[in-house]
């Protein structure tokens, strides 16, 4: 293999063009040909990287090809890609439904010497790697439930986005946004076996949710909730996690423009045992982060899978699958119906 | 770079229990009368970003406070030398009565809330930063061995520099090294700690060139000190009853702080003012010194804002890097 990790990046929108960003940081790779079929997204890319389409990318001796393209494209070019021989670095949500994810595994496991890895990086960002480490240190305790809120404003061009139109998309917020908090729900507490699910199109009409409310439940007796929203008309991201001896509460989000607000974490303590001081109102430890590695240190991971030969295990396609499996259970339990209905 | 809020709480009088540290301090401006005060032999530029531009800023115990005009840190010039200030430290009636009752006094608390969330801090960035207990350690501020009670058992190599502890102190510790001085250490240390060690240290920059070449690469530096820019000192400056020498020849500023680490290639990993004190304190001497200027805001808020608003202030306060109580951890590039 070469020194040097040869790139191709498939779709140069808001997510290929960060990929190329932290590519360029990186003295172990370098960007060598991009593909984008919008004429206007072209006018971006520096021309001596512009490649008519994968085949061509593929014949210019990529190592690693990163699918950052709308949905529906994603699980062929994967297929293509590993197919090909290529290591795949593929953006989140993996398709738009279960079959999606199970093609590409399909590929993968035909494929056994290449690496695949989706894009989850909300697990590398400090305030959420940091709440891991608490909870592995066991300090504080097993993981009893948690909650999180996933929400924003939707926007002008809300209408106007393919992440809004059902062929292209396969769902609404609750695949687009949701997909992360119930990624790193994953990522706090294992997997996830009960599942219900209420869905609205209350604002935006279109043919996908703009509000998922998704509560979750597993064998270990942990519950989960959370609430993904393009009607909350402000950026918020927060995770509540309750632990035996005390809770931790990851909020914000450091991102290019800042709108999730300083990223942050709540480390609070369980003090019962001396009620005099505290009456409910713990001591707290609140850690500020302000520097984003997530990108580079997800993109390292993927770099030390392949150059390690070891197996993905961070955001892996496993991963990926079971994430997709909760998302089609939920969507399958909003469309049967609302619930028990209360009798007054 | 992050960045902690800590509310905790506790008061000062159970860190200093009042009676005993008003007589520290009365013992304490006598012996700096007769040990220290004609051994200041030299002048010295900030020792912080190294400016000539500085200004009187106030007297205590007869040793003159310079204020840096670029980056705020408040430093004693003339100056005694190293040698004099660890005599004074070893003899000083003040010093033996604050290791000998002070301390015992206040023992439990200051275990409880000074001490073990140190070991605490240690421990996690530890496991962060190193992946795992560190190897080798060195505390080069503790007199006495209170941080080593609690690691003994988990790290393999501990050095102190000179504890003011007996020999059969010593036994209860198989894993401590005693050192004579700072030349001595190994040049492969996981972590240093230096509790409030850089604002007695009248040579900063030296020591802190040999703290780096004792710490490995990717090694770290645990820093606590006392704040130029915290809003103690800045609106009480001499009658801040934590600032004397010869524990305070240094009273370094967040700026200051900031460019002395990144002179030394220090990569700062965490700063943080994680004060509990500042608002108590002010309640406490703000009455005693009507006349100071610039407190009519503080004045106001003390007496017309309730326990809640003090809370929330002293909250702002640590968020804002404001409270002078400052904690930094660096790494070794």
């Amino acid at each position: 293999m070469a020194a040097t990790l040869k790139c191709g990046i498939l779709g140069f929108g808001y997510m290929g063009e960060i990929r190329k960003r932290v590519i360029d940081s990186l003295d172990s790779m370098e960007v060598i040909g991009i593909v984008e079929p919008n004429e206007n997204i072209r006018r971006n890319i520096d021309p001596h990287l512009i490649c008519p389409s994968l085949d061509e990318l593929l014949k210019e001796g990529v190592d690693i090809v990163f699918v950052a393209t709308p949905n529906s494209y994603a699980p062929d070019l994967c297929i293509q890609s590993l197919n090909a021989g290529k290591h795949v670095f593929c953006e989140k949500p993996p398709g738009r439904n279960l079959a999606d994810i199970q093609k590409i595994i399909e590929a993968e496991k035909q494929n056994p010497r290449t690496k695949l890895m989706f894009g989850f990086n909300h697990r590398f960002h400090p305030a959420v790697m940091k709440a891991r480490a608490v909870i592995d240190s066991g300090r504080m305790g097993n993981v009893l439930g948690i909650r999180g809120l996933y929400g924003k404003s939707g926007g002008v061009n809300y209408r106007k986005s393919w992440r809004n139109d059902k062929t292209i998309s396969g769902g609404g917020i609750l695949l687009d946004q949701g997909i992360h908090m119930l990624d790193l729900f994953r990522y706090f507490c294992g997997d996830f076996e009960f599942v219900k699910c209420f869905l609205d199109d209350s604002f935006w009409k279109m043919d996908v949710e703009d509000n998922a409310y998704v509560i979750l439940g597993n064998k270990k007796n942990q519950n989960a909730f959370f609430h993904s929203s393009a009607t909350l008309w402000k950026h918020i991201f927060r995770i509540e996690i309750m632990l035996e001896k005390g809770y931790l509460n990851v909020e914000g989000l450091l991102s290019k423009t800042g709108s999730y607000g300083r990223e942050r974490l709540t480390i609070g303590k369980r003090q019962f045992e001396d009620e005099a001081e505290a009456i409910g109102n713990p001591s707290e430890e609140i850690i500020y982060f302000d520097k984003d590695l997530s990108w580079e240190l997800e993109i390292r991971e993927f770099i030390g899978c392949i150059t390690e030969n070891r197996a993905v295990s961070a955001s892996s396609s496993d991963d990926a699958w079971k994430v997709m499996k909760i998302i089609e259970q939920a969507y399958q339990d909003a469309k049967n119906g609302k619930g028990g209905e209360v009798t007054q | 770079m992050r960045s902690s809020i800590l509310m905790d709480r506790f008061h000062e009088i159970d860190l200093k229990p009042s009676e005993h540290y008003s007589k520290y301090l009365e013992m304490l401006e006598n012996d700096v009368s007769d040990l220290l005060i004609n051994r200041l032999n030299k002048t010295r530029s900030c020792p912080a970003c190294n400016s000539q531009k500085t200004k009187d800023a106030f007297r205590k115990f007869g040793m003159t406070y310079h204020e840096c005009s670029d980056c705020g840190t408040l430093f004693i010039s003339p100056y005694p030398s190293n040698e004099d200030v660890l005599r004074f430290y070893e003899e000083a009636p003040a010093e033996k009565f604050w290791r000998n009752q002070l301390a015992k006094i206040a023992e439990d608390k200051r275990e409880q809330k000074i001490i073990l969330p140190r070991i605490e801090w240690i421990l996690e960035a530890a496991q962060e930063y190193l992946s795992g207990i560190p190897n080798a350690v060195a505390f080069l501020d503790s007199p006495e061995l209170g941080y080593a009670k609690f690691v003994n058992k988990k790290i393999n190599n501990i050095y102190f520099i000179r504890p003011f502890v007996s020999e059969e102190a010593l036994n209860g510790y198989p894993s401590l090294n005693i050192l004579s001085s700072l030349d001595e250490l190994p040049e492969s240390l996981d972590l240093i700690t230096l509790f409030e060690t850089l604002d007695h240290i009248p040579e900063t920059q030296d020591f802190l060139a040999k703290v780096y070449k004792a710490l490995k690469p990717g090694g770290l530096c645990f820093v606590t000190s006392i704040l130029s820019s915290g809003i103690n000192i800045l609106l009480l400056r001499e009658h801040a009853s934590n600032i004397y020498p010869p524990d305070r020849l240094n009273v370094f500023s967040v700026e200051g702080l900031k460019q002395l680490f990144d002179k030394f290639g220090f990569e700062v990993l965490e700063f943080s003012t994680p004060g509990i004190l500042d608002m108590e304190i002010l309640q406490r001497t703000v009455p005693q010194n009507p006349d100071l200027p610039e407190i009519r805001f503080i004045k106001y808020l003390l007496e017309n804002r309730d326990e809640g608003v003090h809370q929330s202030f002293q909250q702002f306060l640590q968020i804002s890097l404001m409270s002078s109580y400052g904690r930094i951890l660096l790494r070794k590039s």
